[in-house]
């Protein structure tokens, strides 16, 4: 028993977790304990996921008064609302009254918010409106004093939701700096500059922890030559491209964690479909032909913003973490409004194919994370290499740097970011060269 | 037990339901059928007091969690359910 609560203390508590990562990060390789150690994830929600810019949503997701999802930051269960006034709201999931999960669903509409426990209920904007059986209390209850406890900062980029369980930091705007330019080129995709998470959802909850899907998500060049042979052969086979051309893309790195896979210098042939045909004449009229061009299907840059946002493909993923070693994963097609029909639907048809239940791509990569989780507990030298590209490294003075194809400069940001955060310091940037 | 008697047949209060006050629980409808249902919304739908004594609606009034039958004694005209409590000092 004694055992047991020790376990627990270290996994979701954050005691003792007076942890330096720095050590553990060299400018070329990192420990393992990174991604194993319980008292590093107990530091990380301390010191990372309770203080910077979370996402937690799109506005698409909740278009009408009283709707929700049901998300978590880290461990933390938070319900994002749209009150009356259209207002989005970003509450704890956690009643007033004696401490329980206020709303189990994953998304609904909900006028009023019922506590499954003691039926207390609450407003879409987070006021107690009825402590039942209320006589047995003598004065009765004053609403200000039990109204839901809302998360202290939510802001949104072009309908993406984020919130910060911290009162105080630097803006939305300066977290995400110069990612805004790259989600610009995914939103801009729709001739009235609009997506929807509209099309479903999938979640898979894979063994792994949390900061091996962006390492993952955001290096497909390198690791999809080996783990995605076969989808990528299937792929070139029917279409008859050849997953080479796409080797001429750059990785960015961009102050505030922020990566970058850029297709705009990949030369990609388009089908001359009716339908393409009539969709790059439109974005041709909205933006011009040179802004068309890079916002032209397969154009489109993958895109992590630190620390649980990334565009791939046809989806908005988000990650939450639920321990050191466990991680929800949750995939969202992206549909683009205003586009013909049939683009679209290539673009779901796509998603199923690779990252739907029965795709290709999310379950090789899944599958590779826990076999890495796995095999990390095992003695031996503990450090992972991220030394590919170093010597031509390209950083700037605001800190970002590019790469090629393949190189690992993006990942390398990405971790100097997470040791600045794990140290207490917010900035968005590196302040110079690092 | 002849005080008893005598609520049975009293007919001093009056019921009116608030509707939007209503979550469906049914408590109502489960006590006094006749009385009380649950609509197509699941909400509580009032169908007129019929043989149900002042003591019965009292206390099916008493069991709805969110207060959405109020009682009135006609007679006195105070409100007995639910408790109208004075204004919290300041």
């Amino acid at each position: 028993m004694e055992q047991h609560i020790a376990m627990m203390t270290d996994g979701t508590t954050r005691a003792e977790a007076s942890v330096e990562v720095g050590p553990l990060i060299q400018p070329d390789r990192i420990h393992s304990r990174l991604y194993s150690d319980p008292a590093i994830f107990a530091r990380e929600v301390e010191m990372l996921w309770e203080r910077v810019w979370v996402y937690v949503g799109h506005e698409s997701e909740i278009p009408n008064a009283g709707d929700y999802v049901r998300r978590q930051i880290a461990t933390r269960p938070i319900l994002v609302l749209r009150g009356r006034d259209g207002k989005v709201c970003v509450f704890h999931n956690r009643c007033r009254h004696r401490g329980n999960m206020l709303c189990h669903r994953d998304r609904g509409n909900a006028q009023v918010i019922r506590c499954p426990y003691h039926g207390w209920t609450f407003s879409s904007e987070g006021g107690l409106l009825e402590p039942t059986f209320d006589d047995a209390y003598e004065e009765g209850l004053e609403s200000a004093d039990f109204a839901l406890a809302q998360v202290p900062r939510v802001d949104n980029y072009r309908g993406l939701i984020f919130a910060s369980l911290s009162p105080t930091g630097i803006s939305l705007d300066e977290h995400l700096g110069q990612a805004k330019m790259f989600l610009d080129l995914i939103f801009d995709r729709s001739p009235v500059g609009e997506v929807e998470l509209s099309a479903g959802i999938n979640k898979v909850r894979y063994r792994g922890n949390w900061k091996m899907l962006p390492e993952n998500s955001l290096e497909g060049g390198y690791h999809g030559f080996f783990i995605h042979k076969f989808a990528f052969d299937l792929a070139d086979s029917r279409s008859g491209r050849d997953r080479m051309d796409f080797h001429d893309d750059a990785v960015w790195y961009l102050p505030g964690g922020h990566m970058v896979e850029d297709f705009r210098p990949v030369g990609i042939k388009q089908q001359k479909t009716d339908a393409n045909i009539a969709y790059m004449k439109q974005l041709e009229e909205r933006y011009g032909a040179e802004r068309a061009a890079h916002l032209a299907p397969g154009k489109a840059p993958i895109i992590f913003i630190f620390p649980n946002l990334m565009y791939v493909q046809t989806h908005f993923r988000h990650l939450q973490p639920l321990g050191v070693d466990e991680t929800l994963v949750v995939y969202q097609p992206a549909m683009l409004k205003g586009v013909p029909e049939e683009i679209n639907q290539t673009i779901l048809r796509q998603h199923e194919g690779s990252f739907g239940p029965a795709g290709f791509l999310a379950s090789d990569d899944l599958e590779i994370l826990e076999r890495t989780q796995n095999a990390i507990k095992t003695d031996g030298n503990p450090w992972l290499f991220l030394g590919r590209g170093i010597h031509r490294e390209a950083t700037f003075d605001d800190g970002t740097s590019v790469g090629h194809s393949m190189d690992e400069n993006h990942i390398r940001g990405m971790w100097a970011h997470y040791t600045r955060i794990m140290s207490g310091d917010m900035a968005p940037a590196n302040g110079g060269a690092a | 037990m002849q005080q008893s008697e005598k609520n049975k047949d009293a007919l001093d209060f009056s019921v009116q339901t608030e509707r939007h006050k209503c979550q469906g629980y049914g408590e109502c409808a489960k006590t006094l059928p006749n009385v009380f249902s649950l609509d197509a919304e699941g909400l509580v739908q009032f169908h007129g007091r019929g043989d149900a004594s002042d003591q019965e609606l009292l206390a099916t009034a008493r069991r709805c969690p969110y207060k959405a039958i109020v009682v009135v004694n006609e007679t006195t005209k105070e409100q007995l359910h639910p408790r109208v409590r004075p204004p919290r000092p300041k």
